[in-house]
């Protein structure tokens, strides 16, 4: 069970992180675009700058969870001077994971809020 | 991206450099990958919101790179060194005292100065339109082409359109009206303007009492309702909210007061309004779509675009104009925002201003420049020595950033302050009669720019040169203790010749300015202005029966007045020069084929004795005598420039010519009148008899040695007792009307040659401490060359023509610089030719003479260097 193990390390994840991955979830994506659908986000918090997304992406690349496209699988159409990133099958699990975890505590919370008197 | 992404090339030219403070394993992975983000980001910053966006963008920019070096250099930069480093700061700070004052003024004057001018020259050249969502506000124009240049629209075709066109709310036309306001037996004229209730709308006005009027009162029978402006409310009924639901009689007729405006409601274009009735209350029948004596505007729906909206008004005028062809061939509409229609002449203006601020912020910028290179240099032993001890380079970069940005900062505040106080000082200079001018606040747009700029250029130069110290030999630099001196020399010169440059495009389009300042304060019309008071006369309508027995009247008055004592010529006239406006018509003269080109000549109608009482002679043929009846033939006069257009060769007198359509016969030529524009050409002109050709009113012109108010006591007083029904509005004299003519361009000429003193200041000081610190540094040389017996006057004159030289160079280019922008110039200086030798020389002959100053201060302080202490020290 390397890999669970590994993603037990990677939960719970940076806000900002999960927010990376989200944007590469259906597709690769090079840096604008990233900064653009993260923006587009509504959970997101704040603007992401450049120098933090690069610096995000490299423990994303360190870790695994993000690969760079390599140039022969950049879409045709593509602006071919940009590197293009996807998300890897461990950052598809990280996301799921995260989600869960997230998830579950909600409901946690929505119980608790109910049970407190709120309408939730 | 092309050369107006300037400021986005050297974000990201900066941003590049700045992201070397993370550590190097980022810049190889990623350096040009987050700079091409950046730059992306930058691109759409800019081109949503301009520089202001370019600001926000770095200060977010800032912080980011600031937490990532901090989070990635943790280990490097400890927290105990960023409090070492920002404590340093202010210890830089006292250890230079002069150095940091010098570079905090500069900046300080540089933001603040270019702020403030800027903010002036905008807020008063472009008056803004106060009141609510007046950017959606345009202007209905037709146009034919013999009214360019006039906005006209007549009812019907607006009250069309405005129902046709989806894209516009609120249309509707307005124009004055001279009411008579009888307050019990007191009888006063009255200015009102009469509108539909759409143009009032369109404005979005708030009622401080009671309502407007509505689109059913302007039925005949229910149209006597009047809004009142709250100056006037105050005024007349002291402020009394009674009066709303009562009469006010006008015309003779009981209207009522239905509302009034909140205090600072404005109407641009009907600023003399006391009050608005609704456009049928006067006798005229407006429901005519070939009479377009109106005003017009509409408001945008919210969220339709300009050009979405005049899309649609054109194509329904275009529908108009099939179903109306008698009425609307010919004729176009042009739409515009009424705000750039009110403000179009000012644009050139602000556009130069634009232009000056720029130059300044660079003046001032290289000063910081050189100013910071400076500091590097005589530094560079210290931060070798650190270097070489083992301080990172990041540690290094950390404290000379904290250094740049403190210092910029320190300049920002006191320019901004700087900013405050000189706008309250011009606001007290402006012109009067600009609304709100008092709410003028800095242009936070320019003010963003100019901080902007200063921080940019604090931090590269503060940070570069000192940097390039670090890669270098410390041994070399202790050594020679002048590490790269021939480059940072080079350098410094080349700055200063930029910086000197730009000071000569101001200087030289300032004195251009004052040029043509001179001039126009230099009238000379052709006759004398000394002594000449006009008023303007009005009959009341309801006691005359014809235009005749109205023109029997004017003469009445005017043989009256010519009789009262002090008084030596009386002459009435429709307009004159400087009064009254230009009228305009076409011109035909009999027996010429028609189809040629469209001729045009103003006209006037005149009394007897008119050319006389101005002092304008005949040149030939007879001037206008009393024997010039209506039952007389048509007679007219021609001034020399009709004559020299159109019979360059031939004899006019005698010949006919129709002004639109009256038909005169050509009895005499007088002389030409100059225009008040030096540079202007005089137009060809046509006057007539006033007898043959009636009006309303007319201007009454007397020459006298009293003083217009004891002028205007003395008729008054006659006009009350003999001709009640004639009325007059204050007199003045031509010479104050020819004053209030300059009151505008004296002050954008005052603030243009603050501009330009301030640029020759910044770069004379520029050249001080270039030339000051060279002088310091060959103090040993210069030691050297004394002892040996050369002579302290000729190395002073070497000094001061190193300066020279520089003072030459860049002079020559700043001249280069002020003739490509001479279009411009001369857009703004009306008459002003931008190649004047005369004005070009003598600016030349300023600035090189204070460069020769600033040079001879430290060429003093070399001649007297001690050679025994320099050689010693």
């Amino acid at each position: 069970m390397i890999r669970g193990e590994r993603l037990r390390d990677l939960i719970p994840m940076k806000p900002e992180a999960f927010t990376v991955l989200l944007t590469l979830l259906h597709e690769p994506g090079h840096g604008y675009a990233i900064l653009q659908a993260a923006k587009a986000d509504p959970g997101a918090r704040g603007d992401l700058q450049p120098g933090s997304l690069y610096r995000l992406l490299a423990r994303l690349l360190d870790a695994d969870l993000v690969a760079e496209l390599p140039a022969s699988e950049v879409p045709g159409d593509a602006d071919t001077r940009r590197r293009y990133y996807r998300i890897t099958a461990l950052g598809r699990a990280a996301v799921e994971a995260e989600s869960e975890r997230m998830a579950a505590l909600v409901d946690t919370a929505r119980r608790r809020l109910v049970g407190a008197g709120s309408d939730l | 991206m092309d050369a107006r992404n300037l400021p986005v090339r050297a974000s990201v030219w900066l941003y590049r450099s700045l992201l070397r403070i993370f550590p190097a394993w980022f810049g190889r992975r990623f350096a040009v990958e987050a700079a091409q983000v950046f730059a992306d980001v930058a691109v759409a910053a800019y081109s949503s919101k301009g520089l202001l966006g370019l600001t926000l963008l770095w200060g977010r920019t800032f912080s980011d790179l600031a937490r990532g070096a901090w989070q990635e250099r943790g280990t490097y930069v400890s927290l105990a060194s960023l409090g070492a480093t920002l404590r340093s700061a202010p210890r830089a700070f006292r250890r230079e005292p002069w150095f940091s004052a010098a570079v905090i003024l500069t900046i300080g004057l540089g933001v603040g100065s270019a702020t403030a001018i800027y903010t002036l020259a905008h807020g008063i050249l472009l008056r803004p339109l106060p009141f609510p969502g007046s950017e959606r506000v345009l202007a209905l124009c037709e146009v034919d082409p013999q009214t360019v240049g006039y906005c006209i629209a007549s009812p019907p075709n607006v009250r069309d359109l405005g129902a046709m066109t989806a894209a516009v709310d609120h249309a509707g036309v307005a124009r004055t009206w001279r009411f008579r306001r009888q307050d019990g037996s007191d009888s006063t004229p009255m200015r009102v303007g009469i509108a539909t209730p759409g143009f009032l709308r369109a404005h979005e006005p708030s009622l401080l009492h009671g309502r407007l009027f509505t689109e059913s009162e302007l039925t005949p029978g229910d149209n006597q309702v009047v809004v009142l402006m709250h100056s006037f409310w105050q005024e007349w009924a002291g402020g009394d909210p009674g009066v709303v639901g009562g009469p006010i009689t006008l015309d003779g007729k009981d209207f009522t007061i239905v509302g009034v405006f909140e205090p600072d409601t404005w109407f641009p274009q009907f600023e003399h309004a006391l009050a608005w009735a609704p456009i049928t209350a006067t006798p005229d029948n407006p429901d005519q779509r070939g009479w377009r004596g109106f005003v017009s505007v509409a408001r945008i729906v919210e969220g339709v675009s300009l050009e979405q909206a005049s899309a649609e008004l054109e194509a329904n005028y275009a529908i108009l104009a099939a179903e109306y062809p008698e009425d609307l061939a010919g004729w176009d509409l042009q739409v515009e925002r009424l705000r750039t229609q009110m403000t179009g002449d000012a644009v050139p203006a602000i556009r130069l201003f634009g232009l000056a601020v720029t130059c300044l912020l660079l003046i001032g910028c290289a000063n910081v420049a050189n100013l910071l290179i400076v500091r590097a240099q005589a530094r560079a032993p210290e931060t070798a020595v650190r270097a070489a001890l083992g301080a990172g380079r990041t540690r290094l970069a950390a404290q000379l950033l904290a250094e740049s940005l403190m210092l910029s900062a320190a300049g920002g505040v006191v320019g901004i302050g700087l900013a405050v106080v000189l706008v309250r000082a011009g606001i007290g200079y402006a012109p009067p009669g600009i609304p709100r001018l008092g709410e003028v606040g800095i242009d936070l747009n320019v003010a963003g720019f100019a901080l902007a700029l200063s921080i940019v250029t604090a931090l590269v130069f503060g940070l570069v040169p000192a940097l390039r110290v670090t890669r270098t030999d410390v041994g070399v630099v202790l050594r020679g203790g002048r590490f790269g001196d021939a480059d940072a020399a080079r350098m410094r010169r080349a700055i200063l010749v930029m910086e000197l440059a730009l000071a000569m495009t101001l200087l030289t389009g300032a004195g251009l300015g004052i040029k043509g300042f001179a001039g126009l304060s230099n009238w000379e019309p052709g006759f004398d202005q000394e002594g000449l008071v006009i008023t303007w006369m009005v009959a009341d309508f309801s006691q005359v029966e014809s235009g005749a027995e109205m023109v029997e009247s004017f003469d009445l008055v005017a043989h009256v007045v010519a009789a009262l004592p002090g008084i030596a010529a009386v002459g009435q006239t429709s307009t004159g020069p400087l009064f009254g406006g230009i009228e305009t018509d076409e011109l035909r003269i009999e027996g010429e084929q028609p189809g040629g080109q469209l001729s045009m000549a103003q006209h006037f109608d005149i009394g007897p004795r008119y050319f006389e009482t101005l002092g304008v002679p005949m040149v030939r043929g007879r001037g206008l005598s009393d024997s010039d009846t209506a039952e007389g033939a048509p007679v007219a006069i021609v001034n020399e420039a009709l004559v020299r257009r159109y019979w360059p060769d031939g004899d006019p007198i005698g010949a006919e010519i129709a002004v639109g359509e009256h038909v005169a016969t050509v009895v005499g030529i007088v002389r030409d009148t100059l225009p008040f524009a030096p540079g202007e050409l005089v137009r060809p002109s046509v006057y007539w008899p006033k007898r043959q050709y009636t009006r309303g009113a007319t201007y009454l012109v007397m020459r006298t040695d009293l003083a217009p108010a004891e002028v205007e006591k003395l008729v008054r007083e006659r006009l009350a007792a003999e001709i009640p029904l004639v009325e007059v509005t204050p007199f003045s004299a031509l010479r104050d009307l020819a004053g209030q003519e300059l009151v505008s361009p004296r002050f954008q000429i005052m603030l243009l040659s603050t501009f330009a003193l301030t640029a020759l200041l910044l770069s004379s000081v520029g050249v001080y401490s270039i030339v000051a610190y060279s002088v310091a540094q060959q103090s040993r040389e210069i030691g050297v060359r004394l002892a040996l017996g050369a002579h302290p006057r000729r190395i002073a004159g070497e000094v001061v023509r190193s300066g020279v030289r520089l003072a030459l160079v860049g002079g020559a280019i700043g001249v280069l610089g002020a003739l490509a922008l001479a279009r411009t110039l001369e857009a703004v200086l009306h008459g002003v030719s931008s190649t004047d030798p005369l004005a070009l020389a003598s600016v030349a002959t300023l600035f090189v003479l204070i460069a020769a100053i600033a040079c001879w201060l430290p060429a003093r302080r070399a001649a007297r260097v001690d050679p025994v202490g320099a050689l010693r020290g």
